[in-house]
């Protein structure tokens, strides 16, 4: 069965680019428009990976990946950050929150699914 | 004059040139509205901080109140100038938005489309180089080429032998001739015999009685010769019979000889040159899918970049917004600055509070500045925790 990717974005286009590079891949890919989204659909149907943007209206990544790490289903499962954000302070606070990875945009699509296999295979 | 009223009227002309410029040409808009307004705002305040206390502003009370009147208007313009450029960028933001989305869905698209492609050449290829099921075009001419070219062997073979046993047949003939040859001196023989026996008949029937014996003899040889005369005579029959079927069977065996093999080698060299043209044809469509491939690769390494490119949507977007929220809280700030100076006529008031607002503004770039640090479209770094 296709691993599922959740990816958080209030981009559409970068979500249209992510969905898009990973099912050609073969993987399924949920969308979700800013953080809150995110959990929800995190908590409705469990995803073998999280993919999340920083800076989102409603809920930002970091709080995102705090949130999802509280929850025992996703105490492990590897959440990547895809974010414009590249100081080495973000990628701290997003390593202390339980980020497995840190991509800074633009995503090359060969090295974002390079990066997703090496996670979850 | 004061130096603060001087200040304000440097400002105040300042930004009726900037609207000047921008009614001449709306590429300055933007940036003579911004230039213009924080000028406006901030040459007062800055001397009123450095040089003079912002308290002499009340005091010595030297600006007049048309001054005041030209401040407030061309506040309350910049602020309008600065909304409609902030409805603008908005609007900037939005159709970028929608074209990226739509270029990004061509691309995902094409990419699709071309992966078609390819799959449909290399099944092609497949089907013609006999990976599928059933017989092959390929494998039916081998095969018929196979065939026809023992075909023609067997058939050389038979006219070999054919052509030996012409040797054979003459050799009969021969041999047959010289038997009939034989035949012909037995016959003459026989013949002598007979002439023989008839002379011993004529000699014993002269010797009276004493020959009567002999002259049976006589007889006995001559019927004798009648005889092998007659064996003589059927053997040649026989043996011209036998002479009628080898002369058919020599005729026969001379056609099989001879027959014309020029139709079964034209078809076996036909046959070759179809199987040289099929080779041929094999190998251009291995190169061309080999080629549909690559292009596809290519293509799929196009797109692939133009994703990349395609995300400086993401960044502008987020710029723009920035470059909207600030122009936002200048138009915000020139807004109250001009219904403050209405309503109190206080200017230095009016400054204080400006420069306040501006402060609270100015806070937030901070927070902006680690958004989008990105100059280039080169992707970004990658790290893994």
């Amino acid at each position: 069965m296709a691993k599922v990717v959740l990816t958080v974005d209030d981009s559409a286009s970068i979500r249209q680019m992510v969905a898009f590079t990973l099912k050609s891949a073969g993987y399924e890919v949920v969308e979700a428009v800013d953080g809150e989204d995110g959990l929800n659909k995190a908590k409705g149907r469990g995803a073998d990976l999280v993919l999340t943007d920083q800076n989102m209206p409603k809920m930002d990544g970091l709080t995102l990946i705090k949130s999802l790490r509280g929850m025992p289903q996703y105490r492990a499962t590897p959440i990547l950050m895809l974010t414009t954000e590249s100081s080495d302070a973000m990628k701290s606070a997003g390593r202390a929150a339980g980020a497995t990875g840190w991509l800074v945009k633009p995503f090359d699509p060969q090295k974002l699914l390079e990066v997703v296999r090496k996670v979850i295979g | 004059m004061s130096r603060n009223a001087y200040a304000a009227l440097i400002a105040a002309l300042v930004v009726i040139t900037a609207t000047v410029v921008w009614l001449a040409d709306p590429v300055w808009r933007v940036a003579a509205v911004c230039v213009a307004g924080l000028v406006a705002v901030l040459a007062p305040a800055r001397r009123g901080v450095r040089v003079e206390p912002p308290v002499e502003v009340a005091r010595s009370e030297a600006i007049p109140p048309e001054v005041r009147d030209i401040v407030r208007d061309c506040s309350g313009m910049s602020a309008d100038l600065c909304r409609s450029a902030s409805s603008d960028l908005e609007r900037v933001k939005d159709l970028l938005r929608e074209a990226i989305e739509q270029l990004v869905a061509s691309f995902g698209a094409m990419n699709e489309h071309i992966q078609t492609q390819r799959d449909l050449a290399l099944s092609i290829v497949r089907s013609m180089q006999g990976e599928g099921e059933g017989l092959q075009f390929a494998d039916f001419v081998m095969d018929t080429s196979t065939t026809l070219e023992s075909f023609v062997e067997n058939t050389v073979e038979t006219s070999r032998i054919a052509m030996s046993l012409v040797e054979t047949m003459e050799t009969i003939n021969r041999e047959s001739d010289a038997m009939l040859h034989i035949l012909g001196e037995i016959e003459g023989i026989s013949k002598q015999t007979n002439l023989l026996a008839l002379n011993a008949a004529i000699e014993a029937a002269r010797a009276g009685e004493a020959g009567r014996g002999f002259a049976v003899v006589a007889d006995e040889v001559r019927a004798l010769s009648l005889r092998t005369n007659q064996f003589s005579h059927q053997i040649r029959e026989h043996m011209q019979g036998v002479h009628g079927s080898l002369t058919r069977a020599n005729e026969s065996i001379h056609a099989v000889a001879s027959m014309d093999m020029n139709f079964a080698l034209a078809s076996k060299s036909r046959l070759q040159d179809t199987m040289r043209h099929i080779e041929a044809v094999n190998r251009e469509m291995a190169e061309a899918a080999r080629r549909i491939n690559s292009h596809a690769d290519q293509v799929g390494t196009q797109v692939n970049q133009a994703v990349t490119a395609l995300q400086f949507q993401d960044m502008t977007s987020q710029l723009i917004e920035h470059a909207r929220q600030r122009m936002a809280a200048v138009q915000g700030m020139l807004r109250d600055f001009s219904g403050n100076l209405s309503r109190s006529g206080d200017l230095r008031e009016g400054l204080t509070q400006a420069m306040t607002r501006l402060k609270s503004a100015a806070l937030k770039e901070d927070h902006r500045k680690g958004a989008v640090s990105q100059d280039s479209m080169g992707s970004g770094d990658i790290e893994l925790f």
